[in-house]
């Protein structure tokens, strides 16, 4: 058992942490390497301006679909604040960055504070997922990789919290193992979008900016 | 006997001698040694006559003892309803639960084996009415989700010693327990949060009718033909209530396990514990049954829970008066429906085209 932890927390997790870092700026050149439209006309507004204004204006929904995609709006921020508190803040989390990754430490949760965040991310991603196949359009749209980077992430908080006890070294194993699995796949997979999502609504942004339209 | 005179002498003095020093040992013995031999244990307040086998069934009775710091009251020591609840939790809830949870099991197989599936008399109509809504639909996977996971950690935790022991051994049950306990008090709040979010959703269309106790009477299902229901039929019905009362027992129990200094004795946490039990298993005996005839038991229900919409021929079989009640106010409506053919390959959706011909 404690190779398996050795192996996971280790070899397999430096290996991953590589794929992961490399694959993930290997893809976000080649997009910045894409570039824009070669031939444009003279600019009528700002697209940095555009740019930034949608980045930041996208975070918000438009009212007019507040009834149609308020719930969506909603557990999508309880599912994304919640796993970065769950990632950046819980302790056995800032122990691992500060002993294997960082060497440097930070303030941690409190455990009533990690249950309320893992609990918040759990119901935002139950239903993104319940939305996800229960929704025509969405359903439609969704592809076998979607599901599939919904559950990892699933499974890896999962583990996570079921280790939580910290008294089974089999349960912390299990954890690391699909953390693995998720950092391998990360670059090939729609949770790219982590970064993506910043190159994408920039370039509408800026295209729209260009042409003196408010996105 | 004869002693010579010489010795006897001698004895007398060792005697007196011997006295003297014990006498004086007592005299300049220390303090605290004295205080220790007076105070030689606390005073028993328990019945001196029956020696240490009796105190100790005494304190498993429960009678109470007074602790060896000075001034505090006598407590109990042994928290025997304990031994009450643990005898009704493996005695009683274990065998008996386990039991529902099988019957449940096999009326389903049985159901699966000899009435199959029930199939949409005449076939599909390709027109797709609109059942739930999108919140309604999210809720119910978000419940039914939550309440999967609730389920298998629960199981494990109650009949996991005697099961799972066997198969896997103590070492690794005890990491699956120790998992087990983490998920369920982690998503009991999550499920109640959705169950109070569920419940409100569905409970109009859930108000019981005399057609309900009929359609129940008939045999539901079972029965040879088709009992007039509204939007949900009585077994339906029952189900929702059901899982609206031991819903909110469970949710109430567990708020206690999970939140244990809420409870102001340990006799609460044992209560809370059978009822959250008893609940449990009602609830998911139901569920085992619900999820069989809301997927592969009925032909095109499910469609309901994962498009919002169903096939008008599915609602004339099972709901007549529901469709009735939707043409009457007008409330029948296509909008957001999926495109779905109809059995002989026509779509009758207005406007479109012949679903075949439309796919290619």
């Amino acid at each position: 058992m404690n190779t398996w932890l050795w192996l996971v927390e280790g070899p397999l997790f430096w290996l991953s942490l590589s794929v992961f870092g490399l694959g993930a700026a290997w893809k976000v050149i080649g997009l910045l390497m894409l570039g824009g439209p070669r031939a444009q006309p003279a600019p009528r507004g700002s697209p940095v301006g555009g740019a930034i204004y949608t980045i930041l204006r996208h975070f918000v929904p438009r009212r007019v679909f507040l009834s149609g995609a308020g719930l969506h709006a909603i557990a999508g921020y309880a599912f994304h604040v919640g796993l970065f508190i769950l990632l950046g803040f819980a302790a056995p989390h800032v122990a691992f960055f500060g002993e294997r990754l960082l060497g440097i430490s930070w303030p941690t949760l409190p455990r009533w504070g990690f249950i309320v965040a893992a609990e918040f991310a759990f119901a935002g991603l139950i239903i993104l997922w319940a939305m996800r196949i229960s929704e025509p359009i969405q359903k439609l749209v969704s592809r076998p990789a979607d599901h599939a980077a919904t559950w990892l992430t699933f499974l890896v908080m999962l583990s996570g919290c079921l280790a939580l006890e910290e008294a089974h070294v089999s349960l912390r194993a299990l954890h690391m193992t699909l953390v693995d699995v998720w950092l391998f796949w990360f670059p090939f997979s729609p949770l790219m979008h982590t970064f993506t999502f910043l190159f994408s609504r920039g370039f509408t942004g800026a295209a729209y900016g260009r042409r003196g339209v408010g996105l | 006997m004869n002693w010579p005179k010489g010795k006897l002498h001698g004895g007398i003095g060792l005697l007196l001698l011997a006295g003297v020093f014990m006498i004086l040992h007592a005299m300049f013995l220390p303090a605290g040694m004295v205080q220790a031999q007076q105070l030689e244990g606390p005073p028993n307040t328990l019945d001196q006559k029956t020696g240490p086998a009796g105190i100790w069934r005494d304190l498993r009775r429960g009678k109470p003892a007074r602790e060896t710091r000075p001034f505090t009251p006598p407590v109990q020591a042994i928290q025997i309803e304990g031994e009450e609840w643990r005898k009704v939790r493996n005695e009683w809830i274990r065998p008996i639960g386990g039991g529902i949870l099988l019957f449940a099991l096999g009326g389903i197989i049985l159901f699966a084996l000899f009435v199959r599936r029930v199939p949409i008399e005449g076939g599909r109509s390709g027109r797709m009415i609109v059942r739930f809504s999108r919140y309604q639909r999210a809720l119910h996977w978000f419940v039914a989700s939550t309440f999967i996971l609730l389920a298998v950690s629960g199981l494990i935790l109650l009949f996991g010693r005697p099961v799972l022991i066997p198969l896997m051994g103590k070492s690794a049950f005890s990491a699956l327990a120790s998992a087990a306990k983490q998920g369920h008090n982690l998503f009991g709040p999550v499920f109640i949060a959705g169950l109070l979010l569920l419940l409100p959703a569905f409970v109009r269309d859930n108000r019981p009718y005399w057609q309900d106790i009929v359609w129940l009477l008939r045999g539901g299902f079972l029965s040879r033909r088709e009992i007039p229901a509204g939007k949900f039929n009585g077994g339906e019905k029952l189900w929702f209530w059901l899982l609206t009362v031991f819903g909110l027992i469970l949710s109430g129990s567990g708020i206690f396990l999970d939140f244990p200094f809420l409870a102001t004795d340990l006799v609460q946490l044992q209560f809370s514990h059978v009822l959250h039990a008893v609940a449990a298993v009602v609830i998911i005996a139901f569920a085992v049954g619900h999820a069989y005839l809301g997927s592969a038991g009925v032909e095109g229900v499910l469609e309901g829970m994962t498009t919002g919409c169903v096939d008008e021929n599915w609602a004339r079989q099972h709901h007549p008066l529901w469709l009735e009640e939707l043409e009457a106010k007008g409330g029948k409506t296509t909008r957001g429906c999926p495109h779905v053919a109809a059995s002989d390959g026509k779509s009758a959706l207005p406007g479109q085209e012949d679903a075949k011909e439309a796919a290619s």
